[in-house]
């Protein structure tokens, strides 16, 4: 072994792994991250960190398009795997590293060709382009898995992407109206949720939201263990990663064949709760947010709090909100606040086009 | 001349140099390397120089119409102007360049920051990428003014901005006994213009990543190698203002400041990772509201200090 391809091998040890759980994969997922954390494998939060793109389960066709599209983004050297229910985690995960390794998967389809068409099925190997491509200087036509899907709005395009007009804000300014669309691949987003709005500065107007594809028929998980991942998400949006990090160790701990670290995970959701219950920097941080001054309710503070109960098995987990309504909520809020209402109302997958009025 | 000499008219402009940036990397490794550890809580931590060594493998890649000028000379500015921050922090007795206005300098390499850490979010024309570089803006206006006067409470009680010489000052007092505000306020600061932990909004999983949602490869690096280095800066500096620099018993001064940089680094991390994030909307109201009036409460007390001939 000659030292470049010995320095490759240790600078790709431990590749960056970004996720994609399609609706209904949670478990999976679970077991996916469970291994990626004993390994001390980071999680990618975007393609442009991405070295392996994993794929759980079976995406449906909207979210296996929107796949491809990522894909085209993700820097070179790179690998894309799937891994369907039942498989070997640690195997497959030794094999995408090997695979990265070997550096087979150097061809690279077109991205403006994927984005027309919009139709490819999640296959192992979109396109067999030349490969040529390689610098893509060319229009992605789509970046930073903040935005996918296109968008039809009037007025000038640059590099195929509409821009910015003005509009009147919430104060009665004219400011710049931007269309954009979130998800379906986010970090710490249900994936196959999109949402399209428009947005002044980091202000959400006329929010809609979709799910890619129809829900698959997926069995219930444990109602603990899906509370503690939601509310690992959830922290994670909060920017809290060493709280999120124990939720999601708990969680993992639940579900483990060992009864001591089943005690021992118990334990620890305990504490976690305790500690975010208690937390006045986060009280303070996210007081007001996601809720209008005007209008009583339930702000992501309280919700946080009844996933905390529901994160020691002493409540159900909250239900998750209709589109509809939960789009209503976004309005004029902060990008960030938007953000942490979709992860605290954790919208359940619904059929396309059911959930509209 | 002996106290005010610099390490370049030591050991020659180049090798000092060379020296000061290896001082810096090592430190911003350690940074990053305490981080990691921290946050992965007993689990295996990635090493940061395999990380280092992965980005330079890996692909640059780009968006549609990207400012692909700003968007490089951002994420060369922010690697840059960690590394210039070091010219002013003393190793040792001496720093590598000495002016008479040190604490200015640092002060600008991080005020220059904000057009770096912007133009970052700006090049890539992407949505998430912007709106980081904006809430570092927002975040600035939090950040700054505190900032400024908790250098120069350090600097107005050694009446000089030289960085040696207020570290001559310490010689019998620890300025930080009479002035805990400012150091906390420092290195809160300083969390804040790396963006790190509790002030990671520019770049935080909500906006996936902000300023840094675009970047691959050598730029990843840069970006990330320039953060760490700053947070290995400002540790390194709040030993020299406030921990009475390379003092102490029994060891030479360069092992007892390696201990006090690393202590601090290992406070730092420890504080920031306990916190939840601080959205840059509550920070620049605690900044005005709190911060503020406090850190100036600070100054006025050193002052009354200096006039009673407390520091000699």
């Amino acid at each position: 072994m000659d030292l470049t391809t010995r320095l490759r091998a240790w600078a790709l040890a431990r590749p960056r792994v970004l996720v994609v759980d399609p609706p209904g994969s949670d478990p999976l997922r679970w077991a996916v991250e469970e291994e990626l954390d004993r390994r001390g494998w980071p999680r990618a939060a975007v393609p442009a960190g991405t070295d392996v793109l994993l794929v759980l389960g079976e995406p449906g066709p909207g979210l296996a398009a929107a796949v491809d599209v990522l894909w085209t983004q993700v820097p070179a050297p790179r690998h894309r795997a799937r891994l369907l229910a039942g498989a070997e985690v640690a195997a497959a995960l030794d094999a995408a590293r090997a695979a990265l390794l070997a550096g087979g998967d150097a061809d690279r389809p077109d991205p403006e060709a994927l984005l027309g068409s919009g139709e490819e099925d999640g296959d192992e190997d979109p396109g067999a382009d030349d490969g040529s491509d390689e610098d893509a200087d060319e229009p992605d036509g789509d970046h930073g898995g903040m935005d996918h899907g296109g968008m039809d709005h009037g007025g000038m395009e640059v590099a195929g992407l509409p821009m910015a007009q003005t509009g009147p804000d919430r104060d009665g300014l004219e400011l710049d109206v931007l269309a954009v669309s979130l998800g379906p691949v986010l970090p710490a987003w249900p994936t196959g949720l999109v949402l399209r709005a428009e947005v002044q500065g980091d202000v959400v107007t006329g929010a809609e939201l979709s799910w890619t594809d129809d829900p698959p028929q997926a069995a219930d998980p444990d109602p603990q263990r899906l509370a503690l991942d939601r509310l690992a998400r959830l922290l994670e949006v909060a920017g809290w990663p060493a709280a999120a990090r124990d939720a999601r160790r708990a969680r993992d701990g639940l579900g483990s064949a060992d009864p001591d670290r089943v005690v021992a995970a118990g334990a620890l959701a305990a504490a976690l709760t305790r500690r975010v219950r208690r937390s006045r920097t986060l009280a303070w941080s996210l007081r007001g947010a996601g809720r209008p001054a005007d209008e009583p309710g339930e702000g992501v503070l309280d919700l946080v709090r009844d996933w905390c109960a529901a994160a020691t098995g002493d409540a159900p987990p909250p239900a998750g909100a209709p589109l509809d309504a939960l789009a209503g909520r976004l309005e004029g809020a902060e990008l960030g606040s938007a953000r942490l209402l979709v992860a605290a109302r954790a919208p359940a997958p619904v059929p396309v086009g059911a959930d509209r009025g | 001349m002996g106290e005010t000499a610099t390490l370049a008219d030591a050991w020659g402009a180049v090798p000092a140099a060379l020296v000061v940036v290896a001082v810096a990397l090592a430190l911003g490794w350690a940074v990053t390397a305490t981080d990691r550890a921290v946050l992965a809580g007993g689990g295996p931590v990635p090493g940061p120089g395999r990380d280092a060594a992965r980005l330079l493998l890996e692909q640059r890649r780009t968006t549609p119409a990207p400012d692909r000028l700003l968007w490089r000379l951002g994420c060369a500015g922010v690697a840059v102007l960690a590394l210039a921050s070091w010219a002013v922090v003393p190793l040792g007795s001496r720093s590598l360049w000495s002016t008479s206005a040190d604490l200015v300098w640092f002060n600008a390499a991080e005020a220059v920051l904000w057009a770096a850490v912007w133009l970052v979010g700006w090049g890539p024309n992407a949505f998430a990428a912007l709106t980081g570089g904006y809430r570092f803006l927002a975040q600035g206006l939090a950040y700054e003014l505190p900032l400024m006067f908790a250098l120069i409470t350090a600097g107005l009680a050694a009446g000089s901005l030289r960085t040696t010489d207020v570290v001559a000052a310490q010689a019998g007092l620890w300025f930080v006994v009479t002035m805990p505000v400012a150091f906390v306020v420092f290195l809160a600061a300083a969390a804040a213009f790396a963006f790190w932990g509790p002030f990671d909004a520019p770049a935080g999983t909500d906006v996936a990543g902000g300023v840094t949602s675009e970047l691959s490869g050598v730029d990843r690096l840069l970006v990330s190698a320039g953060r760490a280095v700053f947070l290995g800066a400002a540790a390194a500096m709040a030993v020299a203002l406030f921990l009475g620099g390379g003092a102490g018993p029994w060891l030479p001064g360069p092992v007892w400041q390696l201990v006090k940089t690393l202590a601090v680094v290992a406070l730092l991390v420890r504080a920031g990772r306990r916190l939840p994030l601080l959205r840059p909307d509550r920070a620049v109201e605690v900044a005005w509201v709190v911060v503020i009036p406090v850190v100036l409460l600070q100054a006025l007390v050193v002052a009354v200090l200096v006039l009673a001939g407390f520091y000699g």
